[in-house]
């Protein structure tokens, strides 16, 4: 188990705490209380995407990064929008 | 709030597929400096106006240093290159938490010698330096194309 020192990881809410990676993404992942909010770039067109309530994204316990990777509305409308259109035709 | 940590953890992926990825730190512990704390606070408690935006903005250096709380900027810092300092693409907390995480892949577009540290700031140029670390290791050369993932996740309770 990957594990930090100093303060770690600490949710009030469960009065749970602890120092290692997989634990906090177990007790985190599919917690409707732990959803995500911030932004990052979309994937496609690289403008900001402002988020809330996203759900739980894991943390790579090697490399520290949470890997939220989303596109904005305008691009995942138009890749719905292929879609839709491959499968009329 | 009865604690802070910062964590810097850091991977060079090579442009060159046929060398392995390369670990520089993985949640290396390091320093809020006397600066940062100064400015949670301003930003939290004291502040009469509106405050500064976060610090989201990751520095890298090539410099060997030996942080410390009274560090206000970060030695050497790059600025050249594709990895100059950059404003995070992706700055997420979890809700009902005390982690956030602030992360950027800077891509090379030519030569470094090894980079061997970073530092968050408050702003695009100069700023409040909050937060500055070593890598557990540092990169190595790098070369144009090469990229680091620079990942910082803040803890506060």
């Amino acid at each position: 188990m990957a594990m930090i020192e100093g303060g770690g990881f600490r949710c009030d809410a469960h009065e749970f705490k602890t120092n290692e990676i997989e634990e906090w993404n177990t007790h985190c992942f599919g917690n409707p209380e732990h959803t995500e909010s911030g932004s990052t770039v979309c994937t496609s067109c690289g403008v900001i995407v402002v988020f809330t309530g996203l759900p739980y994204h894991k943390i790579d316990p090697i490399t520290g990064s949470k890997n939220i990777s989303l596109k904005c509305e305008e691009c995942e409308s138009r890749t719905m929008g292929t879609v839709k259109r491959t499968v009329v035709q | 709030m009865n604690g802070q940590d910062g964590y810097l953890s850091a991977i060079v992926i090579y442009a060159d597929k046929r060398k392995k990825n390369k670990i520089l730190a993985t949640f290396k512990h390091q320093l809020l400096t006397d600066a940062g704390k100064d400015w949670m606070h301003q930003q939290v408690y004291t502040n009469t106006a509106a405050g500064t935006r976060g610090a989201g903005f990751i520095a890298s250096t090539e410099s060997s240093i030996t942080p410390a709380v009274g560090n206000t900027t970060l030695t050497g810092e790059i600025s050249t290159n594709g990895l100059a300092r950059a404003d995070a693409t992706t700055k997420t907390h979890t809700a009902a938490s005390n982690s956030s995480t602030v992360e950027h892949t800077f891509t090379a577009s030519g030569a470094f010698t090894s980079v061997l540290a970073s530092a968050l700031f408050n702003a695009s140029s100069a700023g409040t330096m909050p937060h500055i670390a070593n890598f557990a290791t540092g990169s190595g050369t790098l070369a144009t194309n090469d990229t680091l993932k620079i990942t910082w996740t803040l803890n506060l309770s």
